[in-house]
């Protein structure tokens, strides 16, 4: 008896002493393949990993590994939709629904985009341990990318909302509402100006003074102000950092070329979807859009005798991974398996043909031709026929088809002259802006949709 | 930690410590009469005295201080005729009981231990091994379909070893987890599919790593009040699997085998060659492009017709082998008690490419130091090859390839390299089955070992280790010969992943009787509980050839990452039970669960349940009743949780390098650029997250009739709160998602069980059991109550229930110009807009003759996305299932069907099979497509690129997907004994058996039960070019030794 007891107390006791461990450290788990927010903004390692992070942003497939060009030549008259996807089908088409997928991945992208850049500019200043001059250039990098992340927002949106601080909890501070796209443009300007001033002369695959002038250049031009934008173009121009290449395949053939301004760089590890998306099956593609079919005209834009041509589009005889590409593949970007094309965000050409347009625009036609001439001389081409500023004006816009067509310029460039509806037969004004993603509408009440969707 | 595994290794050398002998004692073992089988849990009374023992689990007792002579023992227990036996000189009783037919007399597994049927006042379901035996079933979660009331069981596709989905009581989330836990041998496991390799939406099942024919019984616990004990993951039901166990006795050896053939049940029809290549022509003409097939002097653009008219269907499909061998011995003594078994399974895909094998090892082993003390373990090995393919909404899938690219494809060219489209991006289909290699291999160990002691009478202290190991490893492969790693000639990747889980609980149960009449046990527990998950990835591209396909042949490696994630549950459990003669039952149940994976405001969540019921039969005025031999009313209210919604959700987090979406909640992050690692924000924080919260009032009868039916009638009101949503931010914070607890939905339903035996003699027996459920599931608060779309179709709506789809509605198809312009005219008119258009968006887009004209739903005059509405829904109106068992001498015949009814599929496969709009292969359907010499059909014209979006998703492809089937029959002989006895057998049965033979239906596609989006909670009813499930045809036989 007096043993069963003894053993009653000591289960009992066990049992008590186990179920009694409050062990709240149990409870403790710490994610281990994430950082906890407060680890970030710590150190220079940190803050370097944090605008690495906002590098990173182009890297989607949803932003410069892939889309963003893409529908811009899409949704104009340089590419074809011969693929599966609905989605690509309805920018084709320009009968895009407000649910559009990749319209809203592209949304989504820019603007985490723009919070890991309010990130860096917010905390980086803060973080003491860091040397001055390193903070500020930090910063001034953080801030180029805003305004690179902005101004593409509104080049498909048009008035967006501005948010210029990071994202710190889940409340009614969230419903922003849209800011009128002057506005958004003169916060662009102050970012890319205060970049500039901060911002190293060289800087492989980053930003640079260079770059930060160039965008302007760009702004200005879409802005209208053709005498910034004439003045912008020179100073590149002028600092002869950059020079044509002179063949206009090694644009494509060479990464980081001297004509590069700002170029987004991918590897094997971090790839681009180009080629897969151009290139047909049997080379390794998917076959989903091509300069050549319904609703592109690209093959016939280009002169006689125009060497961009067979370097943009395979002639039958064009060669990549040791394999012929079938005619009319796109073959800016060729290598499907690797994924390693980068992307030539802002190049030369592009400056020369900004700095001819802004020059048309202010009635300069001589130097403006001369700009234009350059890049037509590098194509295989005579000087343009053109006389009066409105030819001129025409010749400039054609030009800057061809030679940036698959780069995404030319939706924007038919948008901002005015000339989309005329060009590609677009009835409704209202549609030369994307419609706003349709849950963005649905989640936040102050955020109305374009017109006509 | 270390603190309870030292407390609780001292706890259990307490409980080794034998008990030594008493003085007088008297042992012995109470078997059942009828099976004689050890009864667990009888009450040895020592008459007029409070002196007395429980059975243990094979049925032995030993009873001390017994006086020398003139004693009487009581042997009592539910569901058999109590007997007085006055005790001798013996020191050793056995005596056998016989069972008191009046009583639904079962013992049910109810977590934490077992309870008489009699007693149980909450919803449970039991399946027991009889209703599934020799049958050839592959998993557990097959095992439920169609035989347990309120268990929806969907088997999302036909891919061997793939995902099945069980709801019980409807869907009761939105975004965490809506699977039930699943206890084996008392440890909760882990589910779902550790696959880090997508092959498109089909997934790996955790689930089938349980062998079925070492499965004793199978209970459900359904409402609050019976799953409440397990807390915070209770609200989507609790499936408590029991394994077989060992008796005393003759040892018993048997053999099962059985092998077959599966085939396809139904096959689409499709466009020949000729007709497919007419079509594409007509589709691109009638937009005005130039035809893609001619006769002569093809341009870049265009291709020769091509000859060929391939069956792609013919070449994926086959004729698969089944097979399972399995070898079970089990026997035992007084004081131990063991099984073993080993089985082995081999299965085939019906699509080529496709095979699943399993072998696993069970040991079960249960020992007594003494009359005290005893100590045991469960454990089960088992090691699965899943050879899966790409499959469903993938371009490089098997089947899609089958369907989408089209007959004029040939298989091989004649050089011998793989046929392909060049106008198509869709994979050659058999290239796609037979070049990659997607093998994933997993190595499980389930079990538990556990020390029980009895230091009081009736005062059962048991501590249980519970283990749940789990190791997937993946294996891709993707040589040069295929599209998708042409041009990286040959990529792969590995992955590792493991899990393990494991559980230190420790329990005390306690059961008294006072004054004869009141019954009182009571349960105390503890648990701690951690499952620590680990991985690793690695690929490479560029292989030097096909043969070595291990990453290291490969020369660029992409990819080399790991990750490890872990959580913690800490439980206090405690459960009450009263009954008063057996009369008035009372339970009350209260689990107290902490866990890692909640906000730091919200870490401990109390669910509590309180039950009871009142068995009419046992009152005096319908005692001993001729009609009426059971009838019980139960009534039932509780709390429980759903913890399933990841590990780190409440936590504010940056994201490292590239990472996918983590499950279920943050965004996909791509933070590294120029070869350097970056970070970028990926998740917001939530500190106040906490758990789901399930209220559930359940109310039943259970009515026996002649002794022979059986009645089971339960009726519950589901009320989910809390629910944890993903609420989407506005995109322009940077984020897409938050996790919050801010959703609800409710499910209330009704459920039938009924069982007859409809004829009971000695040579012929008939039992007959039915089940139908009708659960209605809505939706009753949302984010801002904003309704979202999920997968292709469906629609997640306030006062709709999950699964409904939302889409255009058809009017008709526009026979002439004149209609289109009446209706542009209209929209003009209504909108005041002298642009406007009524269909389509600008002169580009406009509807012809022949497109299809959809519904002005609004009235505005304009179609536009405010032109849709609820179409349909993907949940049943009904289902159920009814099993015949009979026998005939040496003969059984058992057939079961399963059914539901009301349920809509939205066809994909057919959007894109009579979408007449691009490079793709199509349904047999559109020969009957507008023309202008066909005119009176409801399918449209073709036409390229689809202007009009015939397309859209719309009441079009929405489809009523009720189904009755066949789901198994199966016709077995038991030789005579005779024979049986010539060749020193015990018993030998053969049977032929047949799985899907018969399937009712009106659904176009392949298979009415299916699911691409397998194991989602919101996209439901959705087929797309889904693997479908195959019809099996069977032979075996059972040997006893």
């Amino acid at each position: 008896m007096l043993f069963r007891n003894k053993i009653t107390a000591l289960a009992l006791l066990g049992f008590l002493s186990f179920a009694g461990t409050s062990c709240q450290d149990f409870l403790e788990e710490e994610p281990q393949n994430a950082l906890v927010t407060d680890q970030v903004f710590t150190d220079l390692a940190g803050a370097n990993a944090a605008i690495i992070g906002t590098y990173g942003t182009f890297t989607s497939a949803n932003y410069y590994g892939l889309r963003y060009p893409v529908m811009a030549d899409l949704s104009a008259d340089n590419l074809a939709h011969i693929g599966t996807f609905p989605s690509f089908a309805e920018i084709k088409n320009r009968n895009i629904q407000p649910s559009n997928v990749e319209v809203s991945n592209m949304w989504a992208i820019l603007y985490q985009g723009v919070n890991r850049a309010n990130n860096v500019i917010e905390y980086v200043p803060a973080i003491s341990s860091i040397p001055e001059a390193t903070r500020n250039s930090l910063v001034a990098e953080a801030r180029f990318l805003r305004a690179y992340f902005y101004f593409d927002l509104v080049r498909y949106w048009g008035d967006v909302p501005l948010v210029l601080t990071a994202t710190k909890q889940a409340d009614a501070s969230l419903n922003v509402t849209r800011t009128p796209v002057a506005e958004v443009y003169d916060q662009i300007q102050k970012d890319l100006v205060a970049a500039e001033a901060g911002l190293p002369e060289t800087n492989l695959g980053r930003a640079t003074k260079s770059a930060a002038i160039a965008l302007q250049a760009r702004l200005a031009l879409y802005r209208g102000q053709w005498q910034a934008a004439s003045d912008l173009s020179d100073r590149i121009i002028a600092s002869k950092r950059f020079t044509l290449v002179p063949n206009y395949r090694d644009v494509f053939d060479t990464e980081n070329s001297t004509e590069a301004i700002f170029e987004v760089n991918f590897e094997n590890t971090n790839q681009s979807q180009f080629a897969f998306f151009f290139f047909p099956t049997t080379r390794g593609g998917r076959n989903e859009v091509s300069p050549t079919g319904g609703g592109s005209t690209l093959p016939t834009a280009y002169e006689a005798g125009d060497r961009r041509k067979d370097a943009s589009i395979s002639n039958g005889t064009f060669l990549a991974g040791g394999q012929t590409i079938p005619a009319g593949v796109g073959i800016k970007y060729t290598k499907p398996g690797t994924g390693e094309d980068n992307y030539r965000a802002i190049r030369y050409a592009e400056v020369l043909l900004t700095s001819a347009e802004a020059k048309a625009q202010l009635s300069k036609l001589p130097q403006a031709i001369i700009d234009l001439n350059l890049v037509r001389t590098r194509a295989g081409l005579a000087g343009t026929t053109a006389v009066t500023k409105e030819e001129l004006l025409l010749a400039i816009e054609r030009e800057r088809r061809v030679e940036l067509a698959m780069e995404g310029h030319r939706w924007f460039d038919l948008a901002r002259t005015g000339r989309a509806q005329a060009v590609l037969s677009v009835t409704d004004a209202r549609r030369l802006l994307f419609p706003i993603p349709f849950r963005e509408t649905v989640n936040n009440p102050n955020l109305k949709q374009n017109p006509g969707y | 930690m270390k603190k309870i595994l030292f407390m609780s290794f001292l706890l259990m050398l307490t409980l080794l410590q034998q008990v030594t002998a008493q003085t007088r004692s008297i042992s012995g073992r109470v078997t059942d009469r009828q099976t004689g089988d050890g009864i667990p849990g009888v009450t040895v009374l020592l008459k007029g005295t409070n002196n007395g023992v429980s059975t243990n689990s094979d049925g032995t007792f030993s009873l001390s201080n017994v006086p020398e002579s003139g004693s009487v023992l009581v042997f009592s227990s539910v569901g058999f005729v109590p007997v007085e036996r006055s005790v001798g000189a013996e020191s050793q009783i056995n005596i056998g009981l016989a069972t008191d037919t009046k009583a639904l007399s079962e013992v049910v597994v109810v977590g934490y231990g077992t309870q008489s049927k009699t007693l149980v006042t909450g919803a449970v379901t039991s399946v027991e091994a009889r209703q599934f035996e020799n049958q050839p079933v592959v998993g557990v979660d097959q095992v439920l379909q169609g035989r347990a009331a309120g268990v929806l069981v969907t088997q999302s596709s036909g891919t061997p070893g793939g995902g099945i989905s069980v709801r019980i009581r409807g869907n009761n989330s939105i975004s965490a987890g809506s699977d039930p836990l699943y206890v084996i041998d008392g440890v909760p496991i882990n589910t779902g599919s550790y696959s880090n390799i997508g092959v498109g939406n089909q997934q790996l099942n955790a689930l089938s790593d349980i062998n079925p024919n070492d499965i004793e019984s199978i209970e459900v616990l359904k409402d609050a009040s019976a799953a409440a004990i397990y807390g915070s993951r209770a609200a989507n039901g609790v499936v408590l699997v029991t394994t077989k166990r060992g008796k005393a006795g003759r040892t018993k050896v048997s053999f099962d085998y059985y092998t077959g053939v599966q085939q396809t049940i139904k096959r689409l029809d499709v466009l020949n060659g000729q007709e497919s290549q007419d079509l594409i022509n007509e589709a691109r003409v009638n937009v005005g492009l130039a035809p893609r097939y001619v006769t002569a002097n093809p341009t870049a653009a265009q291709s020769l017709f091509t000859g060929a008219s391939t069956n792609w269907q013919d070449e994926i499909f086959r004729d698969a082998r089944i097979s399972n061998y399995s070898a079970t011995v089990s026997g035992g003594d007084q004081k131990t008690h063991f099984l073993v078994s080993g089985t082995y399974f081999d299965q085939e895909g019906i699509i080529i490419g496709s095979k699943f094998n399993r072998g696993s090892g069970r040991l079960n082993l249960d020992h007594s130091l003494s009359d005290k003390v005893k100590v045991g373990t469960n454990l089960t090995i088992s090691r699965s090859l899943s050879t899966r393919i790409n499959n469903d909404n993938n371009i490089y899938g098997v089947l899609s390839g089958a369907l989408l690219l089209g007959a004029q494809t040939p298989v091989y060219n004649p050089d011998g390299t793989y046929g392909r489209d060049v106008f198509s991006s869709v994979e050659n289909p058999v290239a796609s089955a037979v070049e990659p290699t997607f093998n994933a291999r997993q190595g499980r160990i389930i079990g538990n070992f556990y020390a029980e002691v009895e230091p009081l009478k009736n005062l059962r202290i048991r501590n249980n280790i519970g283990i749940d190991y789990l190791n997937l490893k993946e294996d891709r492969f993707l040589p040069n010969t295929l599209v998708t790693a042409s041009a990286s000639n040959g990529a792969a990747d590995a992955n590792n992943r493991s899990d393990a889980n494991w559980l230190n609980e420790l329990t005390a149960a306690y059961s008294t009787t006072f004054a004869d009449d009141h019954n009182v046990s009571g349960l105390i527990g503890f648990s701690a509980q951690r499952s620590v998950q680990e991985g690793i990835q690695a690929s490479a591209t560029n292989f030097p050839g096909n043969s070595v396909q291990s990453l290291v042949a490969g020369s660029v490696k992409v990819n080399a990452s790991s990750d490890a994630t872990s959580w913690t549950l800490l439980s206090y459990l405690a459960r009450l039970n009263y009954d008063f003669r057996g009369k008035y039952i009372l339970q009350g149940v209260v689990r107290r669960d902490g866990s890692s994976r909640f906000g730091g405001n919200n870490q401990y969540g109390y669910f509590p349940s309180v039950s009871g019921a009142w068995r009419v039969s046992e009152e005096a005025f319908l005692k001993d009743n001729a009609i009426v031999s059971e009838l019980k009313l139960r009534a039932g209210y509780g709390q429980t949780g759903n913890f399933d919604i990841g590990n780190f959700a409440s936590r504010s987090l940056f994201g490292v390098g590239v990472t996918g979406v983590p499950v279920g909640l943050g965004q996909a992050i791509q933070a590294n650029y120029l070869q350097q690692a970056g970070t970028a924000p990926q998740q917001l924080a939530n500190p106040d997250l906490t758990w789901e919260k399930t209220n559930e009032l359940n109310a039943g009868i259970d009515v026996g009739l002649f002794d022979r039916f059986t009645f089971g009638v339960n009726l519950f009101q589901r009320k989910t709160n809390n629910l944890l949503l993903n609420r989407q931010l506005p995109l322009t914070s940077g984020f897409s998602t938050i996790s919050q607890n801010i959703g609800s939905l409710e499910n209330k339903g009704l459920e039938v069980e009924f069982s007859s035996d409809n004829i009971k003699s000695d040579d012929f027996s008939w039992t007959t059991t039915f089940n139908i459920s009708f659960i209605r599931n809505k939706v009753t608060a949302l984010v801002n109550n904003a309704p979202f779309l999920s997968g292709f179709a469906n629609r997640v709506e306030v006062g709709q229930p999950l699964g409904a789809f939302y889409g255009y509605v058809v009017d008709r198809i526009y026979q002439n110009q004149d209609e289109i312009s009446a209706d542009i005219a209209m929209a003009r008119q209504k909108t005041g807009n002298a642009n406007a258009f009524y269909q389509g968006t600008s002169t580009t887009n406009q509807p012809r003759p022949g497109d299809i004209r959809f519904v002005d739903l609004n009235g505005d005059g304009v179609v536009t996305a405010d032109d849709q509405k609820i179409i349909g829904s993907a949940q049943p109106n009904y289902f159920g299932g009814i099993n015949n068992i009979l026998s005939y001498k040496g003969i059984d015949l058992s057939f079961f069907f399963q059914f539901q009814q009301g349920n809509e599929i939205f066809s994909n496969t057919r959007a894109f099979g009579e979408g007449m709009n691009s490079q793709f292969g199509q349904l047999g359907s559109v020969r009957d497509r507008w023309t202008p010499t066909n005119t009176d059909t409801d399918i449209p014209r073709a036409a390229f690129n689809d202007p009009n979006n015939n397309r859209r998703t719309s009441n079009r492809f929405l489809e009523d997907g009720s189904y009755a089937r066949l789901k198994t029959a199966t016709l077995g002989y038991n030789l005579p004994s005779g024979i049986v006895k010539a060749a020193r057998l015990q018993s030998a049965r053969i049977y032929v058996s047949g799985q899907n033979l018969l399937t009712f239906t009106n659904y176009s596609g392949l298979d009415p039960e299916i699911n691409t989006f397998s194991g989602s909670n919101t996209s439901l009813g959705t087929d797309f070019l889904t693997f479908p499930q195959a019809r099996t045809f069977q032979v075996g036989v059972n040997l006893g030794l």
